[in-house]
């Protein structure tokens, strides 16, 4: 209860404090006038021997047990009294330091997502994938086809691995939820008792019942949170309302959460239940991909041994036509690869950048604590403690940082919402794309503004805690400029900012590099005004594969006809687009053990593919009509899959095949590379086969027309399509683009990069720059007496301007020295996001390097010139 | 220690206990008076002393403190570990030879 007294009635218990001492000191002058001493000596007598009365108050007032509280709000209210009469520089500290905090904050939010944040299913260590392997003689063909029903009702019966297991299928579809705009999505099919086997709940209404996965009772379905914001407005009367996905008619029973999916990057909007058979015949109806939920208690390689005995003796038991072997897989497995080493490389980027600020903001601090010698030298001699001044430019620091994180929560906020429009394609996206700003980003943005704060105000509070009395009152100290350990220390800070605004640099040159690399790189093939259109058809207007090949050969006709065509084609893909992918085993291969199936992209393509694309035939021959359904079968490679699998040799004439069950495939043609931009731009080999070869069995409802135009390529696609719609209003276009936007699309992620790294770079490089002319600026005005001498003494401008200049530069090259040094040990971080570009790049390192200097040296002549104008006499009679 | 010694008997203004003082050390122990105070303050706070405001003997306002239970017991600590260490310092004194 004293507490609350203390803090917030102030005056009454000084009141009281006061009333207590006098009545004392009253008293003692009673005793003395009682004992026969006239009044005013009983009154002197009794204040003498009391003792000091503000003295004894101020002691009392320490006897407070709030006594820190108080002090901790006094020295913020100087604090802020302090940074108001200084607003220029206390804004630009803010506004530094809020960029370098919230672009911390908003990459962090990116990393958390994607790497820190805990999976938000039940128990996450015990799921696993249950593999199906198919290992035959002695290649070994991984094929991750999954399990049809059957297979999956064995597994469900080993209780003794498997507390579960819960299945789903994912498809393409085409929603039409009641907006006029038919969109593409992931629809997934899952078993009822996925929800609460993750360990979710509905947001609204309900899971699918058992009931519901029996054939013909699938007419239910759950939408997505972001489904149900984006085209119901989170309407909440949405369940009983009906959707069309595809040809069906569903009705919403329930809104599944957000987290509600099988890997970190789905992006399902629609589930459907599981039928217990499947919905439809053909292979892809058939698989479902299990997610498992070990025995508790088990572990991984027990569930693993035990797994295998288990197919073992399913297969021994159920005969099947391939012998299935099993791997379990621990599920939802964080991300790898080159994608988790650019979010470091990022996160460590923009650490630098908010290091660069720290050190410009301390340099300024310091340089500033320097003018106030005065200040700190009368609150020393009254009785501050070092402690105490030591406190009050922790706190100057800490309000200038928090304040900067408190704008820096608003700039990440709205950076965190702002990167996925930056980038437009790629696997980074799904990254970003999962961002959030929530708690944890909000507590990280703060424990930033915590050690930012200490970290610039460190030095400038050591400084003052060691003011001397005497200096600071008596000398001047403007004739030396400052000591010459705080002059040491503003060498070190601009170094430090040089250095690492230098690094910085050297990233975004280095991505600058391989972006251009990248671009220069010939892709194989012309793309000059080539565009393509990748379009479906609907199975109930087109129901036999041979109204389906009619109508893209009718398509093909009337394109090659029209007068903006010179020429155009038909496959399944692209380079620049989309493409299938295939594994397969050579015939040198098929006989060795332990050997790696190769992969390679599809293409299904028609046999003037080549010559429409411009890419060379290497050798052989291109498809033609003799490649038919009955004839045998042949494909064309490309010539890094020929260089790869049967290097040395003529690739003509040799064979391989998808699985020990297909049939031998015969390479007859061997095509240019062509190149394929991804994020690591493996060059990923070709494989084409000819349309006429394609599964007669299969339903031919996608492809894409290729052409090449005789003007410019977008007038062409708008023809293209009005082509596309007069032939069948129905047909969907999923795709439809100049090859140099698909190309342009394909390399956003080191696009991404690059802006990200040259945003960090060019703001480190503005902060470096901007606080060289600081420093270079209060140096400058320090020394103007000593400068005024000088000038006063002989020497002319040129002198004066060189004297500035060659020490403002002394810790602009060690600081370049340094980032250098630190260049070789960093970059080995950033090698897998380069391209044909050594990270030690010498290019890079030579031009940064240079322009850094030219910079620092423009940054440091303007006050040079400012001092070569001082005027001797004016600067003398200064004090 | 001596503080609440003085103070146990019943409430006490300060300008008493600073008498009292005065006259139990007969005057040996010479303080200024006013550095009772935070001491006094500091008891307050530490809860071994309570103080209300009450009328004194002359007429005037003053503060009277009192010990509290936790005072009690603070005092019966301090003065057993006083004694048992003035009863150790007498015993090595003794044993002179």
């Amino acid at each position: 209860m004293r507490w609350f007294a203390f803090l917030f009635r102030k005056q009454t218990v000084e009141k009281q404090l006061d009333a207590e001492l006098r009545f004392h000191i009253g008293q003692e002058t009673r005793r003395y006038m009682a004992a026969g001493m006239p009044i005013e000596e009983a009154r002197r007598k009794a204040w003498l021997d009391f003792g000091g009365l503000d003295q004894i108050k101020e002691d009392c007032r320490d006897a407070r047990p709030t006594r820190w509280l108080e002090d901790l709000a006094q020295d913020a209210r100087y604090g802020c009294r302090v940074l108001a009469k200084n607003p220029g520089m206390t804004f630009v500290v803010v506004v530094s330091l809020a960029l370098g905090i919230g672009a911390n904050s908003a990459i962090f939010s990116v990393v958390d997502a994607a790497v820190f944040r805990p999976l938000p299913y039940k128990d996450p260590d015990q799921l696993v994938d249950i593999l199906q392997v198919e290992r035959r003689g002695t290649a070994e063909q991984i094929s991750y086809v999954g399990m049809t029903r059957d297979e999956l009702a064995d597994w469900r019966d080993q209780k003794q691995i498997f507390q579960g297991i819960e299945a789903y299928s994912t498809s393409f579809g085409t929603l039409f939820p009641g907006t006029p705009q038919a969109e593409d999505t992931v629809a997934e099919r899952v078993s009822p008792g996925m929800l609460a086997f993750l360990g979710m709940r509905t947001i609204l209404g309900r899971g699918f019942s058992p009931e519901e996965a029996k054939a013909g009772n699938d007419t239910v379905c759950l939408i997505s949170e972001g489904l149900w914001n984006s085209a119901f407005a989170s309407d909440r009367s949405v369940l009983g309302r009906t959707i069309r996905i595809d040809n069906r008619t569903v009705t919403i029973v329930g809104v599944a959460p957000s987290e509600f999916k099988h890997n970190m990057y789905s992006f399902t909007t629609i589930w459907l239940p599981l039928t217990e058979r499947p919905e439809r015949e053909g292979p892809e109806f058939a698989h479902v991909h299990p997610i498992a939920r070990l025995r508790s208690g088990l572990s991984l390689e027990q569930a693993q041994s035990q797994a295998k005995l288990v197919a073992d003796r399913l297969n021994r038991e159920k005969p099947r036509v391939k012998k299935w072997d099993v791997d379990l897989d621990p599920f939802a497995k964080p991300l790898l690869g080159p994608t988790e080493t650019a979010l470091y490389v990022l996160l460590g980027a923009v650490g630098f950048v908010l290091l660069t600020a720290c050190a410009n903001v301390a340099s300024l601090l310091l340089s500033r604590a320097a003018t106030r010698q005065r200040e700190l030298a009368i609150r020393a001699a009254i009785g501050a403690s070092q402690a105490r001044l030591f406190r009050q430019f922790l706190m100057e620091g800490m309000l200038l940082s928090l304040g900067g994180a408190a704008a820096a929560v608003g700039l990440a906020w709205y950076g965190v919402r702002l990167l996925p429009q930056l980038m437009p394609t790629g696997l980074l996206l799904y990254a970003v794309r999962g961002a959030t700003f929530d708690g944890r980003v909000f507590a990280f943005t703060l424990l930033v503004g915590i050690l930012t704060g200490v970290l610039c105000s460190l030095a400038p509070a050591l400084r003052a805690a060691r003011t001397s009395v005497v200096e600071g009152l008596v000398v001047t100290n403007r004739m030396t400029g400052a000591t010459p350990a705080v002059r040491r220390l503003l060498c070190a800070f601009q170094a430090l900012q040089v250095a690492f605004a230098l690094l910085l640099l050297v990233g975004a040159g280095l991505m600058i590099h391989t972006f251009v690399r990248m671009l220069r790189t010939p892709t194989g093939y012309d793309s000059a005004d080539l565009f393509q259109v990748s379009l479906s058809i609907a199975k109930e207007r087109y129901p036999t594969r041979a109204q389906q090949d009619d109508f893209f050969d009718q398509l093909l006709s009337v394109v090659r006809k029209l007068p903006i065509t010179r020429s155009a084609t038909v496959g399944t893909g692209s380079p620049a687009g989309t493409s299938l992918g295939c594994n397969f085993i050579t015939e040198a291969m098929a006989g060795q053990s332990g050997a790696q199936a190769g992969s390679a992209d599809l293409f299904y393509v028609a046999s003037d593919y080549f010559s429409t694309l411009g890419i060379p035939l290497l050798a052989g021959r291109t498809f033609g009509l003799e490649d038919g359904p009955k004839a045998p079968p042949v494909a064309i490679v490309g010539q890094g899959t020929a260089n790869r699998y049967w290097s040395g040799e003529n690739p003509l004439g040799k064979r391989f095949r998808y699985s020990p069950d297909a049939p031998w495939l015969t390479v007859v043609g061997v095509a240019g590379k062509v190149k394929v931009p991804q994020f690591e731009l493996i060059d990923l080999d070709q494989v084409y086969l000819p349309l006429g070869q394609e599964d007669p069995t299969e339903p031919r409802l996608f492809g894409t027309l290729i052409v090449r135009s005789t003007g410019d390529p977008r007038q062409g696609l708008s023809v293209v399509r009005a082509q596309i719609n007069a032939l069948d209003r129905t047909a969907r276009i999923h795709e439809a683009a100049t090859t140099d936007e698909l190309y342009w699309k394909a390399v956003g992620t080191p696009r991404f990069h690059l802006i990200l790294f040259s945003a960090f770079a060019g703001l480190a490089l503005a902060t470096a720059a901007v606080g060289l002319y600081g420093i270079t600026l209060f140096t400058v005005s320090r020394r103007t007496q000593e400068i005024g001498l000088r000038i006063a003494l002989g020497a002319g401008p040129g002198v004066v301007r060189r004297l500035v200049v060659h020490q403002a530069l002394v810790p602009v090259v060690l600081g370049i020295g340094g980032g250098l040094i630190g260049t070789c040990y960093l970059t080995r971080f950033m090698s897998s996001l380069l391209y044909q570009v050594e990270p030690q790049d010498p290019l890079t390192l030579i031009a940064v390097s240079g322009a850094m200097f030219l910079i620092a040296l423009a940054a440091s002549y303007l006050p040079a010139l400012r001092a070569s104008r001082i005027d001797p006499i004016t600067a003398l009679r200064q004090d | 220690m001596l503080i609440l010694k003085i103070v146990s008997p019943g409430p006490i203004h300060g300008y008493a206990i600073s008498r009292r003082i005065q006259q139990i050390s007969r005057d040996v122990l010479q303080i200024k008076q006013g550095s009772l105070y935070p001491a006094l303050h500091r008891l307050e706070n530490r809860g071994w002393l309570r103080a209300e405001w009450g009328e004194s003997e002359t007429g005037r306002e003053a503060k009277f403190y009192s010990l509290t239970r936790a005072g009690r017991r603070q005092l019966a600590l301090e003065a057993s570990n006083w004694e048992r260490l003035s009863n150790a310092i007498g015993l090595i004194l003794l044993t002179e030879e």
